[in-house]
């Protein structure tokens, strides 16, 4: 850990090397359009994704983020391109 | 703004937020998806049924667009009758939707007439290699500089299910409760042998790869063809016992074998049967002189000659 | 690869072929189309009209137009449309089988509103009947030809040299009023010889649809203007349009409902009937103190003028009525003769264009009608024995 230390002393343009590279993202749905088919909820890489408990105007309950799990989504965006709906999309934090 | 047959308010603004009174619970409308620029996003949620296909296969093309930079008053989509066809409702294109079976023709007088323009024709099974397979050969045979996207969901889905050219031997449908005692076209197969000089099948599952597709494709020219293998969970996915949209991408996740490359010879391997291993891929990818290079010759020789 | 010129240009003058011409009406027709400024054309052969299509395949290349021969007469009229919605002036040309398969499609564009020429070289019928002798038996398939309700304009020339002229006035129809437009030649037009003088470019006027005067966002594909004719907004130009031939309201958007079926297929109507003056065109001989009119078109005009001169040297009043625009019928101007007492309607077919004549006038003259199964061009003689025969006889 010390060599690692000594390499690191301008901090600032580096990564740390003892922390992942992961990407994160937060997800967001558009309630009105989702139509429960559920392809990003059996899709999604980090099963980040469940069906709500509450229906919309067209009786459809649509996709929610599990509860605490908004910090696993990876922004890999499956649930976006997959979606038939245009109805989730995912917003990626800044490194 | 008029009102719809829903009921509810719409503009004919891609972008504009329509004014439904908000669903329970709908916090999370906290902006635009990011294709609402690219949609007439006035007009969804959209017509098909909860686990069709379509709608990823309409988003896939879009990044197509936007990925090959094709400026936006250039991209032409072209329907016929069916639900693939109703895309151009909700594409934010010059969009025609045209006669069953007839958009082939229909789009080979539009990019006859104004070569600038890029312009797919994006329609179902039935309505391409039914009623409209005699045109789809003779595009094929000319290299006609268009891409033809097909759906292929094995099923007549906008009339109720009914069995057509792409059933599978034995499936059933509403019109083969016997099961199907035809066989069906193999579409890769059909299309090469037609002349088409590039031909790819995805299912709706493999979007990316379709996604890649597409971006590579519409900034190519020639007669394109790119088979969708998409769920159908009301009609065909229902009367076969695939189950719901989710578990019929998993079907077909089970069954698609990927094959980076088939010869032509090959070709007759990419049959779809029912329960069989489907295989997915880049089919077909050759040069040929378009039916436009070659009529620019003629064109130059008549003026020649008579000058 | 050299980039051939996109379609949406104005003539190229400069291949023009002014002067005397010995032509046949076909060739006179893809003249005249050519004049018009059509440079796209796609067809399949069929006899008696392959000639446009082959005139227009050697004469399209060299103005840096599109000649293309489809796999088959649906895929012609379904490229016409196309083209036009890019902004070509487009035409297609057959005769009566390949007539029968355009229906849909000309349908299509005339719920879709979009301008095209569609020939007609009329041949006997029914089926594929007699495919190199005259007919005149698609009248009424030019009325009512597709499914639905909707209003045509279908003209028709009775010699080379008004052949090029309607062709060129069909053209401009279809332009002003957004709307297919037929030419219902036959086969003896069609095939004749004559002498067709071809003015010089500019001497005939010509017509190009209306073109939306806002922007995009504002823009509406078939809200109507006041002339009920709604402007055009071409691919390409960042419109965004939507055309489809589901019922569809202003936006374009398909709306499937009575109250947009309402307000959409009345005005498509309304559209050619209110803008009369645009195509109605009528030819009249010796019909101001005539008793006895024939009412005849196409070929069978020639014929009757004729029968109109042997009757006249015999002192009786014949006048010749020629509907040279046969669809939407000249109502008002037939009904203006109220002295008339006996109206002939002559047709090579079994009563077709009588049917319109009996309805509008039969409350007030006799309406007799001289017909034949196809395949012969009347006889002036024929045609003068129905003006003079006893009233209540048949031919």
């Amino acid at each position: 850990m010390t060599v690692a230390t000594n390499l690191l002393m301008d901090a600032g343009s580096r990564v740390p090397i003892d922390k992942p590279l992961r990407h994160h993202g937060t997800v967001h749905v558009i309630e009105r359009r989702c139509k429960e088919c559920e392809f990003c909820i059996t899709f999604c890489p980090e099963e980040v994704l469940e069906t709500s408990d509450h229906y919309t105007a067209r009786g459809y309950r649509p996709a929610r983020v599990k509860p605490g799990k908004a910090g696993d989504c990876i922004a890999c965006r499956f649930c976006e391109d997959v979606c038939p709906e245009y109805a989730i999309y995912v917003e990626e934090d800044p490194p | 703004m008029h009102v719809d047959a829903r009921g509810a308010a719409v503009t004919a603004h891609a972008g504009a937020l329509t004014a439904i009174p908000p669903a329970m619970g709908d916090t999370a409308s906290v902006g635009s998806h990011p294709y609402d620029h690219l949609l007439r996003s006035g007009a969804l949620p959209h017509i098909w049924c909860p686990g069709c296909g379509i709608g990823t296969a309409l988003g896939a093309l879009i990044y197509g667009f936007e990925q090959a930079a094709i400026p936006k008053e250039k991209r032409v989509i072209v329907g016929g009758i069916g639900c693939s066809s109703r895309v151009v409702f909700y594409a934010k294109t010059d969009a025609y939707h045209t006669t069953h079976g007839r958009a082939i023709p229909f789009a080979t007088g539009v990019k006859l007439a104004n070569p600038s323009l890029n312009v797919v024709v994006f329609a179902g099974d039935g309505d391409l290699f039914a009623i409209g397979g005699n045109h789809f050969i003779h595009a094929a045979r000319r290299n006609m500089d268009l891409l033809v996207v097909c759906i292929n969901n094995f099923n007549y889905g906008m009339t109720g299910g009914q069995g057509g050219p792409t059933t599978p031997a034995g499936a059933l449908s509403t019109t083969t409760p016997y099961g199907n005692a035809e066989f069906p076209f193999n579409l890769p197969d059909l299309a090469s042998a037609a002349g088409a000089t590039y031909v790819a099948r995805w299912t709706t599952l493999d979007v990316r790869r379709l996604r890649t597709t597409f971006a590579e494709v519409l900034g190519r020219h020639g007669f394109r063809f790119v088979e969708v293998l998409a769920p159908c969970p009301v009609s065909f996915g229902k009367t076969n016992k695939i189950g719901s949209g989710a578990e019929e991408m998993e079907y077909y996740q089970g069954l698609e074998v990927l094959r980076s490359r088939v010869e032509s010879t090959e070709i007759g391997k990419t049959d779809i049967e029912l329960g069989k291993p489907i295989v997915v891929g880049r089919f077909v990818d050759r040069e040929r002189e378009t039916f436009r290079d070659r009529y620019v010759r003629v064109v130059a020789k008549a003026r020649g000659l008579k000058s | 690869m050299t980039e051939a010129p996109n379609l949406i240009l104005a003539p190229e003058w400069t291949r023009a072929r002014t002067g005397t011409h010995f032509l046949s009406g076909d060739h006179a027709c893809a003249e005249g189309a050519v004049y018009a400024g059509c440079r796209f054309f796609a067809g399949y052969p069929i006899t008696p009209a392959t000639e446009i299509a082959e005139h227009l395949a050697e004469r399209l290349p060299e103005l840096g137009g599109q000649y293309i021969q489809m796999e088959d007469e649906i895929a012609s009229m379904a490229a016409i449309l196309g083209a036009s919605v890019a902004g070509a002036k487009s035409m297609t040309a057959t005769s009566g089988p390949g007539f029968s398969l355009m229906m849909e499609n000309l349908g299509l564009g005339y719920m879709m509103e979009v301008p095209a020429v569609v020939v007609d070289v009329q041949r006997g019928g029914p089926s594929t009947g007699l495919p190199t002798s005259v007919g005149q038996q698609d009248m009424m398939q030019a009325r009512f030809g597709p499914h639905g309700d909707f209003t045509s304009i279908a003209l028709s020339p009775q010699s080379p040299q008004e052949t090029f002229g309607l062709t060129v006035h069909a053209f401009n129809v279809a332009e002003r009023l957004r709307t297919p437009v037929l030419l219902m030649m036959d086969e003896v037009v069609g095939h004749m010889h004559e002498r067709v003088v071809i003015p010089p470019p500019g001497e005939l006027p010509l017509v190009t649809r209306p073109r939306p005067k806002v922007s995009p966002e504002e823009y509406r594909p078939y809200r109507p203007g006041p002339d009920l004719v709604p402007p055009m907004a071409l691919a390409g130009e960042g419109y965004a349009v939507l055309f489809t031939g589901l019922t569809h309201d202003e936006t374009g958007r398909a709306a499937t409902t009575y109250e947009a079926q309402k307000a959409l297929v009345p005005r498509l109507r309304e559209k050619i009937l209110k803008n009369r003056e645009v195509y109605e065109r009528v030819g009249l001989y010796k019909t101001e103190d005539a008793t006895t009119l024939v009412v005849a078109y196409g070929i069978t005009a020639r014929s009757a003028r004729r029968a109109v001169d042997l009757g006249r040297a015999k002192g009786l009043h014949l006048g010749l009525f020629r509907p040279i625009s046969v669809w939407p019928f000249p109502v008002e101007k037939l009904t203006s003769y109220r002295n008339v007492t006996r109206i002939v309607v002559a047709e090579v077919n079994m009563g077709q264009v009588a049917l319109e004549v009996e309805r509008i006038a039969g409350a007030y003259a006799e309406v007799v009608r001289v017909g034949s199964a196809g395949g012969n061009v009347l006889a002036p003689e024929t045609i003068l024995e129905a003006c003079t025969s006893m009233p209540g006889a048949r031919p």
